[in-house]
């Protein structure tokens, strides 16, 4: 357990070259999460005095994570550009980041997904006439040849309410734009069990996530 | 109970896989309800460990993400440092229709071309040039009763002012009411009138030259 957040900061922080050779500066390792911690660092050094040393680490870590995702959703055309563009944005935007409603990785994914929306909402603008299609050639094959090795992640809250299947599920279809099928061929599951996972995933949500209105 | 949208529909909407004009309504309600900020900030930490779990590049691309960032930094040193922040930024919609958020989250509906299509009600479309869907302002005058009507597919109203009631429920400004083609009310709206965003299912309309006879046979 020591050796793993050991292991965990020592990528992150203040890389000059590569952030994988870095010694450890951290002063708050309290939290569940170190490396969550780090970024939330990295961004306030960049939104109070424009650090780049701390821009570039984070933009070695997210950033072809960011393109992956991109690249996920059958838009490799656009993932370099998009991903430019999401920088861009946490750089102009960094002061308005508030480290105690969300970790970075939460606050970019809403940037990510924010840009592919813009790009979307152009791209139909310009085509009103015509039917809102995924490019299914090139895309679609580099799409497949992503390769989806994934490390475990640590439980948050919304995941606590799910079972790892369901929790696969959910991420594949709504946050990675897979079709049923992909994603039970992925998951080795057949789309039966992938359409009664969702289900299932969705009524325990419905019945965990905030208010009084059930 | 439908003051709220439901589950399904908000993870669609926070991992950015509604069409336009749904963003558009569940937007507004975002916005609007401090109930449904909660969740959509609990299913974006869902999208946060989406991209957590991408897979990174190898060592040997390393090169290729640093000539990347050179390039970026190139950009940064050309563009304004601060951008200005919108206050719709949190909001899961296109930033070319933060405009059209902004002028029904400040209710200004004064410049806007109401038609009248009852002594009671009148109406007025909103361009979202969004294929899929109509998007239309309905106004109601105090105390006017709704009259009944029928829809192919779902309709998804957001309240922007004022009130109305029905047998199910009272919905204030904020409310988000979806109803299917098989739900019957006759809502009444309140004493201060109502003004509601309502979203259908456009009819399917063909175009071009065998335009106006495909029509023909779709009604
Ligand atoms: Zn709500």
């Amino acid at each position: 357990m020591q050796q793993e957040r050991q292991q965990a900061t020592n990528l992150v922080y203040w890389p000059v070259s590569s952030p994988k050779r870095q010694s450890v500066n951290m002063t708050n390792l309290q939290t569940a999460d170190p490396q969550a911690q780090c970024w939330k660092q990295h961004m306030l050094a960049v939104a109070s005095s424009q650090d780049r040393a701390a821009f570039q680490s984070l933009y070695l870590h997210f950033a072809p994570k960011v393109k992956s995702f991109y690249l996920n959703q059958g838009m490799a055309r656009q993932a370099e550009e998009l991903t430019h563009e999401v920088f861009i944005k946490i750089w102009q935007k960094a002061a308005s980041y508030n480290s105690e409603k969300a970790n970075v990785s939460t606050w970019i994914f809403t940037i990510v997904r924010n840009l592919r929306i813009d790009y979307l909402r152009r791209r139909r603008l310009d085509e009103v006439s015509q039917d809102e299609t995924h490019d299914v050639g090139e895309d679609g094959e580099l799409d497949l040849g992503v390769d989806l090795s994934r490390k475990k992640k640590q439980v948050q809250q919304v995941f606590t309410y799910l079972n790892e299947e369901q929790r696969n599920v959910l991420q594949k279809v709504y946050f990675e734009d897979k079709s049923h099928q992909i994603a039970a061929a992925e998951l080795d599951m057949t789309p039966g069990v992938v359409k009664s996972r969702i289900r299932s995933a969705l009524k325990v949500l419905r019945s965990h996530l905030g208010g009084e209105d059930k | 109970m439908k003051y709220h949208p439901d589950i399904e529909l908000l993870l669609k909407y926070t991992s950015g896989k509604l069409e336009p004009s749904l963003a558009l309504a569940v937007g507004l309600h975002h916005k609007h309800c401090k109930i449904c900020q909660e969740r959509v900030a609990e299913l974006e930490i869902v999208g946060g460990e989406t991209l957590e779990s991408m897979p990174t590049v190898a060592d040997n691309e390393d090169q290729i993400v640093l000539k990347d960032f050179d390039k970026l930094l190139g950009a940064i040193d050309q563009i304004q440092p601060v951008a200005t922040i919108s206050e719709y930024e949190d909001l899961a919609v296109a930033e070319s229709d933060f405009d059209i958020v902004d002028k029904l989250v400040k209710q200004d509906f004064d410049d806007m071309e109401w038609r009248r299509v009852s002594p009671k009600i009148w109406k007025s479309t909103i361009a979202m040039n969004d294929a899929d869907f109509e998007v239309e302002l309905l106004k109601f005058a105090a105390n006017a009763k709704i009259p009944q009507h029928t829809h192919e597919g779902d309709e998804y109203t957001v309240v922007l002012q004022g009130d109305f009631s029905d047998s199910q429920g009272h919905y204030k400004a904020g409310s988000f009411i979806v109803q299917d083609e098989n739900d019957e009310h006759s809502p009444v709206a309140g004493e201060n009138g109502c003004i509601c965003l309502a979203i259908t299912n456009a009819p399917l309309k063909f175009t071009g030259t065998l335009g106006p006879i495909l029509n023909w046979f779709s009604h």
